[in-house]
């Protein structure tokens, strides 16, 4: 042993050690991603490549007990789609009847988005961050939504010439706040003991006479300038009383199958687009011991359109 | 001309080693291309890594556990090197112990292999789940980290006896 202690190669790696040290050290204080990308400009290109190769199904080399078998899922995928498209149709007379009443207009028509592939998954995050075949030469910034047809999916946290790494919602590093449209109930959705496990998220700070019940569909407030307002997060599948003060909280099911997404959409610009950094957990904060008189004067919050904003002011109220 | 084929030999087997590490990253970064055991994907290159720390040199070891490490930290999208220093010191010091203390046979490359993940998993979940303050650490120790090392675990004699052969192959005969 104390001849590997003697040996160059041990010198060497100290020095090499020192040396990464120094660059580690150097880039987490500075913020400089001149490393990074230059691994991105290297990599990407290979990732990409990858994906695409994966994505195409090649017909010529199946057998024909394959063709039987695609032929057969192809006639099922068929008759499913028939028959959404008959639900389709239903949902669209549904819809041209609630657009009336909700006063939706054609907001969505002025958002900017940009489409991207997920060409790698963090194997370690429990929070299940990715990265997408989109960068700065996209377009793409810092704090842009990343949703799919479904709904919410997180947001761009760092953007590479090429690439961007995505933080979804299922994360600590972001809260949102959220609305029940149908009753008119604001919360903010966030992470809980649950979400590593099984994927779900929880709708906070609700009322004991809260209206939500199962299967309300939960959107953004568009409160913060991050996401637009109206954007689908989840479903309600359980309300449950919080155990450190007296409020409740509504379980959420995403739409969007976060761990299995392939293909999103990047929102890098609409109308209401403000350029503040994310909420964080930091941001919010509610006193614990607030009692149930006061949970319910705090409906002051369905008044309110921004419910982070709200609980910063509170807390701001508080120092003051 | 022996001199030509040793050092061809090397080159060959270096050049191999590179292919693989990009082919290992190209595998457990890229959507899909391998099948979730618990929801997650193994760190294969890590195994290899580690698995090169039994079976070359000092220098080869540190090349490659550098390069590997500085892979993972661009993977994970933090700042370049943390990793690339833990997997460094790891690799090292593995072998250090292997090439002085242990008796290479499959049983105790394999053991060694599991350990050094197991070391490298724990400094994951370490230093980017519990040090940047999130809350749920042992749910994520639990249903993340743990899997993971596990399923790196359970692939790492395949990536051992893949690079056993390879060394075989291209082995320079003094």
């Amino acid at each position: 042993m104390k001849s590997f202690f003697r040996s160059n190669s041990f010198k060497v790696m100290l020095i090499v050690i020192l040396v990464l040290s120094c660059i580690f050290i150097l880039s987490s204080t500075t913020g400089s991603k001149t490393l990074n990308n230059f691994l991105d400009g290297i990599l990407s290109p290979m990732a990409q490549v990858g994906v695409t190769v994966l994505g195409d199904d090649d017909i010529s080399a199946m057998s024909k007990s394959e063709l039987e078998e695609k032929y057969e899922a192809l006639l099922e995928e068929n008759k499913l789609l028939r028959e959404q498209v008959v639900e389709y149709y239903q949902l669209e007379q549904e819809f041209s009847q609630y657009i009336d009443v909700l006063e939706l207009t054609e907001k969505y028509i002025d958002w900017e988005l940009e489409a991207a592939t997920v060409i790698s998954r963090n194997t370690s995050d429990p929070y299940l961050s990715f990265t997408i075949d989109k960068g700065i030469v996209d377009g793409i910034s810092v704090n842009d939504a990343v949703i799919t047809d479904l709904g919410l999916v997180g947001i761009v946290t760092e953007v590479f010439t090429y690439s961007s790494n995505v933080t979804t919602i299922l994360s600590e590093d972001i809260n949102i706040g959220a609305k029940s449209e149908e009753y008119q109930e604001y919360g903010v959705v966030q992470t809980y003991e649950e979400t590593v496990v099984d994927g779900t998220l929880k709708l906070s700070y609700l009322t004991k006479e809260t209206d939500i019940v199962k299967n309300t569909v939960i959107t953004t407030t568009g409160s913060g300038g991050i996401f637009p307002e109206g954007l689908l997060i989840g479903k309600v599948t359980s309300l449950s009383e919080e155990e450190k003060d007296v409020s409740w909280y509504a379980v959420i099911e995403t739409y969007v199958d976060i761990a299995g997404v392939n293909e999103v959409f990047i929102i890098t610009d609409f109308p209401e687009k403000e350029w503040q950094s994310i909420t964080t957990s930091e941001d919010i904060t509610v006193d614990e011991d607030l009692t149930e008189d006061e949970l319910e004067s705090s409906e002051d919050l369905e008044s309110s359109e921004n419910v982070t904003d709200t609980a910063d002011e509170d807390e701001g109220g508080e120092e003051q | 001309m022996s001199f030509v084929k040793v050092n061809l030999n090397s080159f060959a087997r270096y050049t191999v080693y590179i292919i693989e590490l990009v082919v290992f990253f190209m595998i457990q970064q890229i959507p899909d291309l391998m099948p979730l055991v618990f929801g997650v994907k193994p760190i294969l290159i890590f195994v290899f890594a580690i698995t090169l720390a039994l079976l070359e040199n000092e220098a080869v070891t540190l090349i490659f556990s550098l390069f590997a490490g500085v892979l993972m930290d661009y993977s994970l999208g933090i700042t370049i090197g943390g990793t690339a220093v833990a997997l460094m010191i790891v690799c090292c010091v593995i072998n250090a112990i292997v090439r002085r203390k242990i008796s290479i046979t499959i049983f105790s490359s394999v053991t060694v292999i599991i350990i050094g993940c197991g070391i490298m998993c724990w400094y994951l979940w370490y230093f980017y789940f519990v040090f940047r303050g999130y809350s749920y650490t042992y749910e994520a120790l639990l249903n993340t980290y743990i899997p993971v090392w596990f399923y790196t675990s359970l692939v790492s004699p395949l990536i051992y006896i893949l690079n056993i052969g390879i060394l075989h192959g291209l082995e320079v005969k003094n």
